[in-house]
């Protein structure tokens, strides 16, 4: 006998086959729960991938050569260019933030950049009209970004004042061969020569300037000896190597962690959409059930319905699978237009089969996991069932067998996902986390089934109808709060959080925050400046500082290149940080730790830091911190740390040093002025820009409105992804509706036969679906503004406000969403006649 | 049928050609209920002999369909011992009482119980291929052109009309030339003219493979052409009678 000990695979999946006849319509919300995860899941890694590779090939075009030695304040040593000059072709750039004054008065803050006659190294810069940069740049002709000449009301011929000089608009910049890749830039571009730079005056020692230079090396062998040695060299100097495996390293760092979060949500995605894929195959295995049952009568052993039915799931979830990577694969496309409202980023569209195959691997296991568990309750379905009525799965535990390999395709998942996202312990916790978190919305969703069970019936019978159905064994609510409890919970954290945030920005810049501020003062002008405001504006509160930047090189003695820089604290050591000086304690400064100290004090030099950077670096009080600030290597010791409120919009330092330490060395000053009213802020502004042409001003009205918009795109960024978690739970309820629908059928007959019209029985499912949706969203409001009290209020530490009608809001939209939803899968069972399926009954 | 002579090959261990094809020794019935365990048989001995037909009568509730269900090893007796073709079925697993069944007894029910998904030729194919018969689908076409569905092979049930699916019932019951066909109102679907045609081609197909037949109904005139009539009631046989059976 051929099938006495093992399973005949040929005529199982010969019967699997059979079984899938017209049953992709009874799956097409469980292929489109798995589509979505899927496409989700590779359309985030072909994106990122498509970003990096697309860096990676335009590497030399966004650095501007082979590499590029890069310092603040000053330019890099002569020594250094000088041994490269030989044997590469060398161009200099030099960029600051500057005001450009039109002849009209209006002013805008813009981001020049200064070019030698080599510029670019690599690529071309396109002009309109098109002329060479050389020629549009010689006479004190400027190239200037579109946007700039349209708020500027500035037309190509037209001349502006830069500094002390007017130089005259010759060409618009079209596309800029070196532009760095970024979401948030200060102002637009404006580029100039080198030449016309030196006339403007801008250049004043310790103004904010940035100089590049870029090198293209005679001999591509040569790039990789060269960068090494350079590294070595510029070692806790003040100059910076970039190469060309940086050539965007702060994009690069968005995209890894973007792909992250993405991929994590579309994992997220495709774990509920996994339970509705759960609740799909239970439905469809209950509407079999003779069919399994005919089988065993005739013969075919547990395991061989089990292999029957599994094959078809999984040939059917190749379906969805492959629909997703076909969306995924067509992704970078729509990307490239996508992204190019925001950032200009080069991406290179091609496909990319490593995110594809993890995605479509993540969508095979997550319905083998998803999907074992209903199936081997097959195993509990007797051909003596042929002969009795039969509604719904018989229920039972699953064997060993079973829950081994559900252990065994979670343990795929979670390293499949630490394939995706390359970091370990963060899956593990992701996967930890998720099912803590599922399970708890179904302990949640138990704890409202027994409290509603309490409740004594109402006297109106739809109502009581629909309180019988939520309170049932095997009531749909468990799922239902799983499925969008969790997208539903992140929409209310975000929409708490965001508007929390947004309305305490707005709060901070109108109660405390000044109205301007004023950057690259020079020294010599700093008291004509604060007479000016005074003069202008005897009322204006006007805050000044000298400034200058400087780079960490060492905390307690030890090489920032030997140090792993805290999460969340990277920055402090990754860039050049603005640092000051006091003698006596700023204003408004609140200390935690240590004593400022004395207004007179000469001793060493002493620094007082953040209590956060203090804390993330496991300081003490009397440790050092070593700064390279223009070549030149200063060590402090830290006195006090102080708690610092970034949001109120004040000049705020993560370092202060004691008097005496930098005092001679070349700086500038950051002024800020607050007015009563908007009308005198403005004249202040306009005062400072007729007199000081070198000095720039930002609007912190203008710089609130970029926070807020930043915050608000961020909200909806993140608002979307909940969202693709909440389609997800559309399988889910689908699923639900699809699992009940025997007995919601039978429930239906038997009150038609009792006499209840299809309008009472309708009413009876608008009310049990708006319960259902109302309590779902009751929960997700409440965990969703424990999360967002968390963020807000533990962590970031700013006064939390629960807003109502946000949580009233998404209330309502989760309970008409489920009902809508639900009541659309539900009324389909309306519509059948009683007598057949009575008849078939009896 | 394609043979009349019995192929005992596949059968655990071949029957004694004079011992009982079905043997129900002090057959104890109770199932777990709302209201606490219900006796459906209670005591039930009895033998059945190769090649005998047998009516099963009695009023709704009596445990007719019970009796079947435990006859073809689908239900768990609480009580008492089943040997079905010389095997003792009392304590065998799900799967190995699969296996007797696919091999030695054919089930017609009522709803017809055909598999959807499937033509008419392939259900009936099924048990076959399951017990790697070679050639099942050809044997399974040459039992529904004897039962006249040649013409009707390739159509789905929801394409044939009730008689004709019950004949492919039939077709599918013994195909596997099964030692014991068992029937629970095979007719009560039908209409009678249908169920007459049904009634007769499922005597004659038992007939020519050879194998007993036990007929669960309400119908004491299809009772009649039977050769013993077995009454329960309250789940206890209250007369059991040979009977000379009417054409």
């Amino acid at each position: 006998m051929a099938l006495s000990t093992s399973i005949n695979w040929q005529l199982a999946w010969r019967y699997a086959r059979f079984e899938m006849r017209g049953s992709v319509a009874r799956f097409r919300v469980f292929l489109a729960a798995l589509m979505l995860g899927v496409a989700a899941i590779g359309a985030v890694g072909s994106v990122a991938d498509a970003m990096k590779a697309g860096i990676s090939g335009n590497a030399r075009l966004l650095l501007g050569g082979d590499f590029e030695i890069s310092s603040m304040h000053m330019p890099a040593d002569d020594e250094i260019i000088a041994s490269l000059s030989d044997n590469a072709i060398h161009s200099n750039v030099i960029q600051m933030r500057a005001m450009l004054r039109s002849d009209t008065g209006a002013r805008k803050l813009v981001e020049m950049k200064a070019v030698d006659s080599l510029y670019p190294l690599v690529g071309e810069a396109e002009l309109r009209p098109s002329l060479s940069v050389q020629d549009a740049l010689q006479d004190f002709g400027a190239v200037a970004d579109s946007s700039l000449l349209a708020s500027l009301g500035l037309q190509i011929g037209d001349s502006a004042q830069l500094g002390d000089i007017n130089i005259v608009i010759t060409a618009s910049l079209e596309a800029e061969p070196d532009n760095s890749i970024s979401f948030v830039s200060f102002g637009p571009r404006l580029l100039v020569s080198q030449d016309t730079l030196a006339a403007t005056g801008l250049n004043q020692p310790g103004s904010f300037i940035t100089y590049r230079s870029r090198f293209l090396l005679d001999d591509p062998a040569k790039v990789e000896p060269t960068t090494e040695r350079l590294s070595e060299q510029l070692k806790n100097t003040h100059m910076r190597l970039r190469t060309m495996s940086r050539a965007a390293p702060g994009f690069d760092r968005f995209i890894t962690r973007a792909e992250l979060f993405l991929t994590l949500v579309g994992l997220t995605a495709l774990l509920i959409g996994g339970l509705g894929i759960s609740g799909g195959v239970r439905a469809w295995l209950a509407s079999r059930m003779h069919v399994i049952a005919t089988l065993k009568c005739l013969g075919a052993p547990a395991k061989m319905i089990f292999y029957i039915y599994m094959m078809q799931v999984m040939a059917l979830a190749m379906i969805g699978i492959i629909a997703g990577l076909v969306i995924a694969s067509l992704a970078p496309m729509m990307a490239a237009s996508l992204f190019s409202q925001y950032v200009n980023v080069p991406l290179a569209v091609t496909l990319f089969p490593a995110p594809l195959a993890i995605a479509g691997a993540f969508g095979l296991v997550t319905t083998f996991v998803f999907a074992v568990w209903p199936l081997s309750r097959t195993r509990f379905i007797k051909a003596a069932h042929l002969f009795r009525t039969m509604i719904s799965l018989p229920s039972g535990r699953p064997t060993a067998g079973a829950l081994l390999v559900v252990a065994a395709g979670i343990a795929v998942l979670v390293m499949l996902a630490i394939v995706a996202t390359g970091y370990i312990m963060l899956s593990i916790y992701f996967m930890v986390g998720t099912a803590l978190s599922l399970v708890l919305l179904g302990a949640l969703g138990e704890i409202v089934i027994r409290g509603l069970r309490k409740l004594p019936a109402p006297a109106y019978v739809p109502a009581h109808l629909a309180l019988s159905a939520i309170i049932r064994p095997n009531s749909p609510l468990r799922s239902i709060i799983v499925a969008f409890g969790l997208g539903l919970s992140v929409l209310v954290a975000v929409t708490l959080s965001e508007a929390n945030l947004s309305r305490q920005l707005s709060a901070q810049a109108q109660a405390q925050a000044p109205d301007w501020f004023f950057i690259d003062i020079q020294p010599d002008q700093i008291e004509p400046f604060s007479q000016l405001v005074a003069a202008t504006d005897d009322r204006a509160v006007i805050e000044r500082t000298p400034m200058l930047r400087g780079r960490v090189t060492a905390i307690k003695g030890v090489s920032t290149a030997d140090i792993t820089p805290p999460e969340g604290s990277e920055w402090v050591m990754r860039g050049d940080r603005a640092l000051t000086w006091h003698a006596a304690m700023p204003p408004h400064t609140e200390l935690v730790r240590g004593q400022w100290w004395p207004e007179d004090y000469r001793g060493p030099p002493l620094m007082s830091i953040t209590e956060d950077v203090f804390q993330d670096f496991g300081l003490q009080i009397g440790d050092t911190v070593s700064l390279n600030i223009l070549g030149r290597d200063i060590t402090a010791k830290i006195a006090n740390t102080r708690k610092v409120e970034w949001e109120s919009f004040r000049i705020n330092f993560v370092f202060i040093a004691s008097p005496g330490l930098l005092d001679s060395a070349p700086h500038s000053w950051i002024a800020t002025t607050k007015s009563d009213s908007e009308a005198l802020a403005d004249t202040i502004e306009a005062a400072i820009a007729s007199n000081f042409s070198n000095v720039s001003s930002v609007s912190v009205k203008q710089a609130v409105k970029t926070a807020t918009d930043v915050l608000s795109l961020l909200g909806g960024a993140i608002g979307l992804t909940a969202l693709v978690t909440l389609v997800s739970g559309l399988a889910v309820l689908a699923g639900t509706v699809a699992t009940t629908e025997a007995q919601r059928l039978s429930d239906s007959i038997i009150l038609k036969v009792l006499g209840a019209t299809r309008k009472e029985i309708m009413i009876a499912w608008i009310f049990e679906y708006s319960l259902l949706g109302l309590l779902t969203a009751i929960v997700a409001s409440i965990i969703g503004s424990l999360a967002s009290y968390g963020l807000i209020g533990l962590i970031i530490g700013s006064p939390f406000e629960l807003d109502l009608r946000v949580v009233l809001l998404t209330a309502c939209a989760g309970a008409t969403g489920t009902m809508l939803l639900g009541l659309a899968g539900a009324m389909r069972t309306l519509s059948h006649k009683p007598a057949p399926h009575l008849r078939e009954a009896i | 049928m394609s043979t009349s002579s019995k192929d005992t090959s596949n059968n655990p261990t071949s029957p004694d050609i004079q011992a009982p094809v079905i043997q129900l020794t002090d057959v104890n019935l109770s199932l777990s209920g709302n209201s606490g365990d219900v006796d459906i048989l209670n005591g039930l001995t009895l033998d059945i002999q190769a090649q005998q037909t047998v009516a099963v009568l009695g009023p709704s509730g009596a445990g007719k369909t019970s009796l079947l269900m435990v006859m073809a090893g689908l239900e768990q007796i609480s009580g008492g011992t089943i040997h079905l073709s010389g095997n003792d079925i009392t304590n065998m697993d799900e799967d190995s009482l699969a296996r007797l069944r696919r091999d030695q007894v054919g089930i017609v029910f009522q709803a017809f119980r055909l598999i959807p998904s499937m033509t008419a030729l392939q259900n009936v194919a099924v048990p076959l291929e399951l017990a790697g018969t070679p050639q099942a689908l050809e044997i399974a076409r040459k039992a529904l052109e004897k039962l006249g569905l040649g013409h009707r092979l390739d159509h789905l049930p929801e394409q044939l009309s009730g008689g004709e699916q019950q004949r492919v019932a039939i077709a599918r019951a013994i195909a596997p030339n099964p030692l014991i066909l068992l029937a629970d109102e095979p007719t009560g679907n039908l209409d009678s003219s249908t169920g007459e045609l049904v009634i007769t081609e499922l005597f004659s197909a038992a007939n020519d493979v050879g194998a007993a037949l036990i007929l669960v109904t309400h119908d004491e005139q299809l009772a009649l052409r039977c050769s013993r009539i077995i009454r329960i009631e309250d789940g206890k046989i209250i007369s059991d009678q040979q009977h000379t059976p009417q054409a």
